[in-house]
């Protein structure tokens, strides 16, 4: 799911770039050193996700990944989306180099909202933490199937069209992700579970 | 001299004659070397189409010629399926192009926590 060259007007890929711009300063300005190898590694997830293909009749579908990337990168998320984009604009050819930001935005907000709902959701408990990541999974990709359509929208695209279609298309998604992000933060309940925690709690234990 | 206008008019006749016969051949000669198919024509005419062998071969010949370049289409198109087909695949990142980005990634991460430490140990 990524939009390429010349499908957007050149307002709106341009309003993409300013508001992508200012929302990566934001998340770097909120984002600690110290994480920087597991928003590493959460990126190189994202950045292969994209090759993991769902067939889907004549044509397939790959993974998305923003709802486990906001999971476990909180307010991070933004920067590690938009890095991992623009290296697979730039080594796999998917999406434009001009769409970058509307790209960004697309992935890099569901994210973050998928974050925010995890951290709100969560809990102290395996079970809502389970719950928790199953729900912020499966939303990260219903908010991209959003934006994406509302992107289209302003190039001429008939929105509940684009919705209907691209929300059908990702149902199977949906389902894997959320599939994944629930075993993903069982796993790490578990076994690693400060990775759950959102930064500020973190910095705030030390 | 009776016999002498008699004599003239038979010479004359007889000139007249023979330059008739001459114009007339020229003229039925150049007529046949105008048209070099009209000769052939005719002779087909006369034989038959049907019964030629030759015309027969050449027909079968085209049959030939026919099927043959059904076949060679039909694989010439398979062969332009198949290197779409391969062109498809090759447009499809690799691995080198998977472990670039990864690559990129890490060293990226690796460049932020230089700066850092370096920033740390500055204050320290």
């Amino acid at each position: 799911m990524h939009i390429s060259d010349g499908v957007l007007p050149s307002s709106v890929a341009l309003a993409g770039v300013a508001a992508s711009a200012v929302i990566a300063v934001w998340s770097v300005r909120r984002t600690q050193p110290e994480d920087f190898p597991k928003i590493a590694v959460v990126t190189s997830a994202f950045f292969v996700a994209s090759l993991i293909h769902v067939p889907l009749g004549p044509t397939s579908v790959h993974l998305l990944i923003p709802g486990l990337v906001g999971i476990l990168l909180g307010d991070s998320a933004f920067v590690s989306i938009g890095l991992g984009l623009v290296l697979q604009s730039l080594l796999f050819q998917f999406g434009g180099i001009t769409a970058i930001g509307a790209n960004a935005c697309m992935m890099g907000i569901p994210a973050l909202v998928a974050g925010w709902i995890f951290r709100w959701l969560k809990g102290e408990t395996l079970t809502r933490h389970v719950v928790a990541g199953i729900i912020a999974g499966g939303l990260g990709v219903v908010l991209a199937v959003l934006l994406l359509a509302l992107l289209l929208m302003s190039g001429g695209e008939d929105f509940l069209g684009v919705a209907k279609l691209a929300m059908v298309a990702h149902l199977p998604v949906l389902g894997i992700e959320s599939a994944v992000a629930g075993f993903t933060v069982s796993f790490l309940y578990r076994v690693k579970p400060d990775l759950l925690r959102s930064p500020p709690t973190l910095k705030a234990e030390r | 001299m009776p016999s002498r206008p008699v004599s003239r008019m038979v010479l004359c006749w007889l000139l007249i004659l023979a330059a008739g016969l001459l114009v007339g051949g020229k003229v039925s000669h150049s007529a046949h070397a105008g048209e070099p198919g009209a000769e052939q024509s005719a002779l087909a005419g006369d034989a038959g189409i049907s019964s030629d062998p030759t015309a027969c071969d050449c027909r079968h010949l085209a049959d030939t010629l026919q099927q043959q370049r059904s076949l060679i289409s039909r694989e010439t198109g398979q062969i332009k399926r198949e290197i779409a087909a391969l062109r498809d695949d090759l447009a499809k990142p690799g691995i080198q192009e998977v472990f670039a980005g990864i690559g990129y990634i890490f060293g990226l991460a690796g460049i932020g926590l230089y700066v850092h430490s370096r920033k740390d140990r500055g204050r320290s």
